[in-house]
């Protein structure tokens, strides 16, 4: 296992006895991702905050919630920082559209995702996702972010784009699909060969 | 649900994109298939590095220490109170009160009680003390890392290849004046003023770069006591595209884009 994702392991133990300098750390590594994406979902700062104070509340609170075997530390946090501001972003639209399901907590990954404990992995991961999402066909990205960033299911996401429900599907598919193939062309997802 | 049917949704699903009654049909498959349930872990995994994808925010420089304090604070203090009991009230006393016996046992009791209850009032008074000077710790700890963090900016603005640019005051803050420090390849400065007004409570000041007529948040800062204030700036872009900075009044947290007064502006230009 890499070094750094046993300092993560650590300062969760650390965390899990109530010492508020490890929770400080894990801040320091994770907190700008975990805000970034909580801010691209919600776009307003204080509502991005809360997620943000949220999530480091939970790990403070539940250090358990968190299993290292299953996955790294800033995955997990990202995971429940997106559940988090899609619940926000679905009570928001409670009002007008009933019956949405609340996200909950992210179930945990699964070791092979790249370690985030490391800055420039991080920022090399990113630079992959990115590139790998240029290369998705723009109608397959746009079902993507629907879903992922506004928390749409595929009946809201034919409605609004006026197309088959199976269309909105096919393309929601298509697009993770070929999204996993360039990520594992570039090391980032673990391969699913020996799955299928 | 069949194995194939779970893969044909499992992306929808993972994604939260599937309706509730299709979403509980995968997920009651999958709690009971092996196969399957390794394929959603997997399949979590592309989602969770969906999140990588987004450009990594500095959140505002006093989350932290608000974090901080929120950890300092026990989970009991932070529970509904309970009610009191009110009605019974009077006559639970009135049973302590003949449990504890004649009057000059109870007063005897009382008089033994007192060093208990200054011990406990003691012991709170320095836990509270304690929390105080922990946020305080973490709110300097703050400022010296943003200061660290200023003065590299600042240093490599003044440093061949670096530049500056005039802020002023607008109307609302006509005795205000700045300097943003940066250096235009890169995407952060340093944003220095004087003369700021104070604002009323549950306000902010809020930076913001100009592009066109693209409004970019520069982040959320508060003035001195004598009006002197000091932000870094992440700009998304390299802050030689960035045409103008300005500064408004937001509501506390900062807002999406500029909806306030703007108290200072200034072209971006080499001075």
């Amino acid at each position: 296992m890499h070094p750094r994702s046993e300092a993560d392991e650590a300062l969760v133990a650390r965390v899990a006895q109530n010492d508020p300098d490890a929770l400080d750390e894990v801040y320091g590594r994770y907190a700008r991702s975990v805000y970034g994406l909580a801010y691209r979902i919600l776009g307003e700062p204080a509502a991005a905050e809360d997620v943000v104070q949220d999530v480091f509340l939970k790990l403070w609170r539940q250090p358990g919630s968190y299993n290292a075997e299953r996955g790294s530390l800033g995955s997990w946090l990202l995971g429940v920082g997106h559940n988090r501001a899609i619940d926000v972003l679905r009570r928001r639209r409670s009002h007008q559209e009933q019956g949405l399901p609340e996200a909950g907590e992210p179930e945990l990954v699964q070791d092979g995702l790249v370690d985030m404990a490391d800055a420039a992995s991080v920022r090399e991961a990113s630079e992959a996702v990115r590139r790998a999402l240029m290369r998705i066909p723009p109608v397959q990205l746009r079902v993507i972010e629907m879903a992922f960033f506004e928390g749409k299911t595929h009946f809201e996401i034919s409605e609004e784009l006026g197309e088959p429900l199976g269309t909105a599907k096919t393309r929601i598919r298509l697009g993770m699909r070929k999204l996993r193939a360039l990520l594992e062309a570039e090391g980032i997802v673990t391969q699913l060969n020996d799955l299928r | 649900m069949t194995c194939a049917e779970v893969e044909e949704l499992l992306e929808l699903y993972v994604i939260g994109a599937l309706a509730p009654e299709e979403g509980r049909g995968v997920r009651e498959h999958v709690a009971e298939c092996p196969d399957c349930h390794a394929l959603e872990l997997q399949t979590r995994e592309l989602v969770q590095v969906l999140g990588l994808g987004v450009e990594q925010v500095e959140p505002a420089f006093d989350l932290r220490a608000r974090i901080r304090a929120a950890i300092s604070t026990p989970a009991q203090a932070l529970a509904a109170p309970q009610p009191t009991p009110t009605a019974a009230g009077p006559s639970r006393w009135r049973s302590l009160l003949d449990w504890l016996g004649p009057q000059p046992v109870r007063m005897g009791a009382a008089f033994a009680v007192v060093p208990l209850l200054l011990s406990a009032w003691l012991v709170f008074q320095v836990m509270e003390l304690r929390t105080e000077v922990q946020t305080r710790d973490m709110a300097l700890q703050t400022s010296w890392q943003t200061s660290q963090a200023a003065a590299d900016i600042m240093g490599r603005a003044l440093a061949h290849g670096g530049a500056m640019a005039n802020v002023s005051g607008t109307e609302r803050a006509p005795g205000a004046w700045g300097m943003l420090y940066y250096t235009p390849a890169e995407q952060e400065g340093v944003l220095v003023v004087r003369g700021l007004p104070e604002l009323s409570e549950g306000h902010v000041y809020q930076c913001w770069l100009m592009n066109g007529e693209q409004r970019m948040n520069g982040g959320t800062f508060y003035r001195e006591s004598d009006g002197r204030a000091m932000v870094v700036i992440k700009s998304p872009m390299p802050i030689e595209r960035v045409d103008a900075v300005g500064v408004t009044e937001e509501p506390h947290g900062g807002s999406v884009e500029p909806r306030g007064e703007r108290y200072m502006w200034g072209r971006i230009s080499i001075v």
